[in-house]
């Protein structure tokens, strides 16, 4: 049980009243973390790993206890493994950049990815695909469900197949994944398998090394901390045989006039200035949901979803594009209302002071799978409550009155 | 802030004016809201004199955008090519008649954009 009363005292955000439930596009963000960034910018602003004055040491440590922070709250091997970028998207655009180069991609190769990713991490891989010549495969969904079907992945998943990229939870149904299954299937012919973890970290407890995978990559936006911050973490054992995506300052080792050499890892990766306040508020963040407990904030939004669903399935007319095992579902109900467009339920809701988000979500290829061109989207953390289900409903009802 | 489902929009929405496709028109043109995932497409057919008809449409979307179109719909018949074509945003709003906010902007203007795009094209082939 956590104490939703006292954590919402740290996201003054709430005062207004309004019940939020957009975490899934953007998560608030707690004073703790705005203070410790704050800190930063007001009072030991400096480059890191660069100057020897206090200020810029006293950055280079707290920016590299941010990477300390990452590596256990994933539950990696090193820190070393840990890649700061400017946010997902750009992770999954880097991973894909980097793979290339290394999987040697041509015609005849298979990438395997599922129905349900984002935008951000199916079209890098389209472009891969053109690129290449290799082939993209989709695995679709159980038929009747917001699952995978996992017969399906495991046989489109074949000696062809060179990569595997699969989102642990999906940022529409709230699904988790079985990714433990898809990367045995993946290591099993070879391929190398990354993972999608924005919608989950923060979200659900992950451990990069019980799931068996090779990379991972999430937003620091979508659990307490910052825009414009993001991580993506690389499995030793692969890390080194990967050539940079990006080049500049900071990740050289020697430079001629015609030619340079890299950087140790991570150095290597993070080419220019990187978003040093942002990582010291992803750090912060990561403190603050330990201090609470992922699993715990797990089992509170569990217990929020199972009311929710509830109350919703009662009301005619209103159908659930959603997880239904509260266990298996990181957070998100989306659902959409007979005669009532989406953009127009969640203005009427946005009207009655409730946050939620219209539209496909960046995820269109799943609302194709879903039969609907749109949803709207409640999704549910650790500051929520009850109270937040009831205007949510009563809200979907006053929809339906004024569309009547 | 300001309730936007007036009466006149919910009605329009609910029985939107000149829905459906023609069979036989001059200019069909496509458009679409990436953001919402909304999909629209016009058909025009012209007079000799280059006067509007008859419109029709099909897709699907919120009702700012259905209203907005329908009541485009209205307007532009027996127009002419010139005078559709100068229907500018501003007037689009005007039409409609409420305080569109900068959220559903895009739902708005999704018909007038697209006859936009549709007139224009004609006049460069």
């Amino acid at each position: 049980m956590i104490d939703v009363v006292q954590i919402r005292k740290d996201f003054l955000q709430l005062e207004s009243g309004s019940a939020f439930l957009d975490s899934a596009a953007s998560s608030l963000t707690p004073t703790q973390v705005v203070r410790a960034m704050d800190e930063y910018y007001l009072h030991y602003r400096a480059n890191v790993h660069r100057g020897l004055y206090s200020s810029a040491l006293r950055a280079s440590d707290a920016y590299e206890s941010g990477r300390a922070a990452v590596k256990k709250f994933i539950g990696a091997e090193g820190v070393h493994e840990v890649i700061f970028t400017g946010g997902a998207t750009e992770s999954s655009n880097i991973a894909v950049r980097m793979l290339e180069i290394y999987l040697d991609l041509k015609a005849g190769d298979e990438i395997v990815t599922t129905v349900m990713e984002h935008h951000s991490s199916l079209v890098p891989l389209q472009q891969l695909a053109k690129r290449t010549g290799a082939t993209l495969r989709i695995i679709p969904l159980e038929q009747g469900t917001v699952r995978l079907n996992i017969v399906k992945a495991a046989e489109f998943i074949t000696p062809k197949t060179k990569l595997v990229s699969a989102m642990h939870a999906s940022n529409v149904t709230g699904h988790i994944n079985d990714i433990s299954e898809l990367a045995l299937l993946a290591h099993k012919v070879g391929a190398v398998i990354i993972v999608d973890g924005t919608a989950s970290v923060g979200h659900v407890p992950i451990s990069v090394r019980e799931l068996g995978i090779d990379m991972l990559y999430f937003s620091a936006h979508k659990m307490l901390g910052p825009t414009g911050m993001g991580v993506l973490w690389v499995k030793d054992q692969l890390l080194g045989k990967l050539e940079p995506a990006t080049w500049g300052g900071g990740m050289i080792e020697r430079v001629s006039e015609e030619a340079a050499s890299w950087a140790p890892v991570p150095d290597r990766f993070e080419a220019g200035t990187k978003n040093i306040g942002g990582v010291i508020g992803l750090g912060a963040a990561i403190n603050y949901l330990e201090a609470i407990g992922v699993d715990n904030i797990h089992e509170h939004v569990a217990g929020l979803l199972g009311g929710a669903i509830k109350q919703l399935e009662e009301i005619p007319g209103v159908t659930l594009y959603t997880e239904l095992d509260t266990d298996l579902n990181m957070g998100n109900i989306a659902f959409t209302v007979d005669g009532v467009h989406p953009h127009d339920v969640a203005q009427i809701l946005a009207q009655e002071g409730v946050a939620v988000r219209p539209g496909h979500h960046c995820a269109q290829p799943l609302h194709k799978a879903l039969g609907v061109s749109a949803t709207t989207r409640a999704s549910f953390y650790l500051y929520n409550t009850v109270a937040d289900i009831e205007v949510l409903v009563r809200g979907i009802k006053k929809a339906q009155k004024t569309f009547s | 802030m300001d309730d936007i489902y007036q009466q006149n929009i919910l009605d329009h929405y609910k029985h939107p004016h000149h829905k459906g496709a023609l069979l036989v028109c001059d200019i069909k043109e496509e458009g679409a809201n990436p953001s919402c995932g909304d999909e629209l497409t016009l058909f025009l057919k012209f007079d000799n004199d280059g006067r509007i008809v008859d419109v029709g449409y099909e897709g699907n979307g919120c009702a700012i955008s259905q209203a907005a179109m329908s009541m485009l719909s209205d307007k532009i018949t027996e127009k002419t090519m010139e005078e559709a074509a100068a229907i500018s945003d501003k007037d689009m709003f005007e039409l409609l008649g409420i305080a569109i906010g900068s959220g559903r902007e895009k739902c708005a203007l999704l018909g007038v954009h697209t006859l936009q795009r549709a007139l224009k094209q004609d006049s460069l082939s």
